[in-house]
């Protein structure tokens, strides 16, 4: 029997640690739009997440941020690797929006991201099956 | 040697298993059933104009698909060109339009599509409208400004 509850147990902790990982950085209750081109999410290192929720909130690293702290928050980022500067090397950005969030603030946010000069955006969506 | 007593040989025995692997398997169920797995996310590129605020300096006049707030949460009313000219269209229509102007390789691959929706615009019928833009193949496909 011993063995076996072993392997049950290395089980459990396998997955307690997983659902710990998966919930990070994520905003909770955020429905995507839904998009037949979509191309599957592949991870990029350095990638800034920006999500917007339905109440028209601007998220970034799990808190409420106004637009002037997002221009503050990407021209810190983009200062301090001045060598990403041309379009095929920049940070990628991708935004997460609420599919009922109105166009508004996503346009603000591309507008200062055009603006700071970050040329690799992307919006998430869902895969329509 | 006396052997030891039988009562004794059998409680070394007794240490319950049974009820200890219920209660694990009832945790691991638990735990399977708890865990939300993350839905696979895609994602749409985003055609940023690579200079920003400078009008264009090519001659061919770029489509521009105005999408006009009608309703909170409702769908936008389509419309085309500076002046919003012609019939105001459903989402059906406009994939079905541009799919039209896409079947030509000279006309997707030149002529821009700019997207000027409406700031009270719900975001879905944005991505929507980039969505059929990038199924009928337009190569250039842009944001207007806000305030424009």
């Amino acid at each position: 029997m011993t063995p076996m509850i072993d392997i049950v147990f290395q089980l459990i902790i396998f997955f307690l640690v997983c659902t710990e990982v998966a919930s990070l950085d994520r905003v909770e209750n955020l429905e995507l739009p839904f998009a037949t081109e979509a191309i599957p999410e592949e991870h990029k290192a350095g990638r800034l997440v920006i999500s917007i929720d339905s109440k028209n909130q601007i998220w970034i690293g799990g808190r409420v941020r106004s637009l002037e702290e997002i221009e503050r928050y990407l021209k810190i980022e983009k200062e301090r690797d001045k060598s990403k500067a041309d379009e095929k090397t920049s940070q990628p950005v991708l935004i997460q929006a609420d599919k009922f969030s109105d166009w508004r603030n996503v346009q603000n946010v591309i507008t200062i991201a055009s603006k700071l000069q970050f040329w690799q955006l992307s919006f998430s969506a869902k895969k329509e099956q | 040697m006396a052997r030891k007593p039988k009562a004794f040989e059998s409680a070394e025995c007794a240490l319950q298993m049974t009820p200890m692997i219920d209660i694990v398997f009832q945790l691991l169920i638990f735990f399977l059933v708890a865990t939300k797995m993350r839905v696979p996310e895609g994602e749409l590129e985003a055609f940023l104009p690579p200079d920003q605020g400078r009008p264009s300096v090519s001659d061919i006049d770029p489509i521009q698909i105005n999408l006009r707030f009608t309703a909170p949460k409702g769908e936008p009313a389509v419309l085309f060109g500076k002046t919003d000219a012609g019939q105001a269209m459903t989402m059906i229509e406009l994939r079905d339009k541009l799919k039209g102007i896409g079947s030509d390789p000279e006309m997707r691959e030149k002529v821009p599509v700019i997207i000027n929706a409406d700031p009270s615009v719900p975001y879905k019928f944005v991505i929507q409208t980039l969505d059929y833009c990038k199924k009928a193949k337009f190569a250039k496909v842009n944001f207007a400004a806000a305030g424009q």
